[in-house]
């Protein structure tokens, strides 16, 4: 696997808010879910290119959605984690455990 | 209560965004608008997926990112020394100097045509070669946004290691607002292209 092909920071956290959204997953939810979960503001153009990259890798398909007169008549675009997507999600989480197992700074849960 | 996105926002992320999902960003902010987000959140949110996506845009084409700035740069060049000697000309028969040099450094007080007309002629310029830079590469603004803010710091650059007093018309507080002009037009040089097509 190249390294374009690997996850970033935010790609990841990205990839799982998708799959936590489940069927659910277009713009407003996501970035809804990515601030609810990281209480940081995400801006919504970050979250595209995060979406566009990860779906140029092969990890996230797309489809349009209905639009609705609040969104001044634009359609949604719902993002559904491929089955790639997951195996390299799978993937990134073995190595951070791995990573994260045994550094007496972060047992305990105290900075 | 006014309930509408601001429209300029709106406006400038459909001209000027270049993801392939551009309208469903517009519309995803459109929706948190909705829900009360304010003026400043969609006017942040707009600037920052302009910059985003340009930046995606020119990272996946490194290639075709540096060939838009150097023939807009090549374009800007030719054109401006053509319309500049014309303008010389012009100026020289006005001013009745013997030569172009003469006239465009000329030491005394110079009609307010002198710079109304140059202003024209730059803005001319800098519309043209916007609209050359996003004919050669139809639908991706992002490299002519790249031009544009190339060309924004190259003409920043000429007049801080230059001087202002050193560029033609200079020392007489013209100069700059005339290199920001400039800029600005190349700016506009991509939607104006866009409506027309």
């Amino acid at each position: 696997m190249t390294k374009k092909d690997q996850l970033g920071n935010f790609e990841l956290m990205v990839m799982l808010t998708l799959m936590r959204l489940g069927e659910n997953a277009y713009g407003v939810p996501i970035c809804d879910e990515l601030e609810k979960r990281t209480g940081r503001d995400v801006a919504i153009g970050s979250v595209y290119a995060a979406l566009e990259r990860l779906e140029d890798k092969g990890f996230v398909t797309s489809e349009l959605g209905e639009a609705t007169p609040e969104r001044g008549g634009r359609a949604k675009r719902y993002f559904h984690v491929t089955a790639r997507g997951l195996k390299e999600v799978r993937e990134t989480q073995r190595a951070l455990v791995k990573l994260w197992h045994g550094l007496p700074e972060l047992e305990g849960g105290k900075a | 209560v006014n309930t509408q996105p601001p429209r300029i926002a709106n406006w400038l992320l459909q001209h000027f965004g270049s993801s392939p999902n551009n309208d469903a960003v517009i519309g995803d902010l459109n929706e948190r608008y909705e829900h009360g987000r304010s003026r400043v959140w969609y006017w942040q949110q707009v600037i920052a997926a302009i910059i985003s996506s340009a930046f995606t845009e020119m990272r996946s084409d490194k290639l075709t990112a540096a060939r838009s700035v150097v023939l807009g740069l090549i374009l800007v060049h030719a054109i401006a020394k053509l319309m500049f000697n014309l303008f010389g000309r012009l100026l020289a028969v006005s001013l009745h100097a013997r030569f172009v040099n003469e006239a465009l450094f000329y030491e005394g007080p110079l009609p307010r045509w002198v710079f109304v007309s140059l202003s024209i002629f730059i803005f001319i310029i800098g519309i043209w070669s916007g609209w050359m830079v996003a004919s050669f590469h139809k639908g991706r603004q992002a490299m002519v946004l790249l031009y544009g803010a190339a060309t924004l710091l190259w003409l920043f650059g000429f007049a801080m290691i230059q001087g202002i007093e050193n560029s033609p018309l200079g020392g007489r507080g013209h100069s700059l607002p005339l290199y920001c002009a400039n800029s600005a037009i190349l700016f506009v040089g991509i939607p104006c292209r866009r409506v027309l097509l």
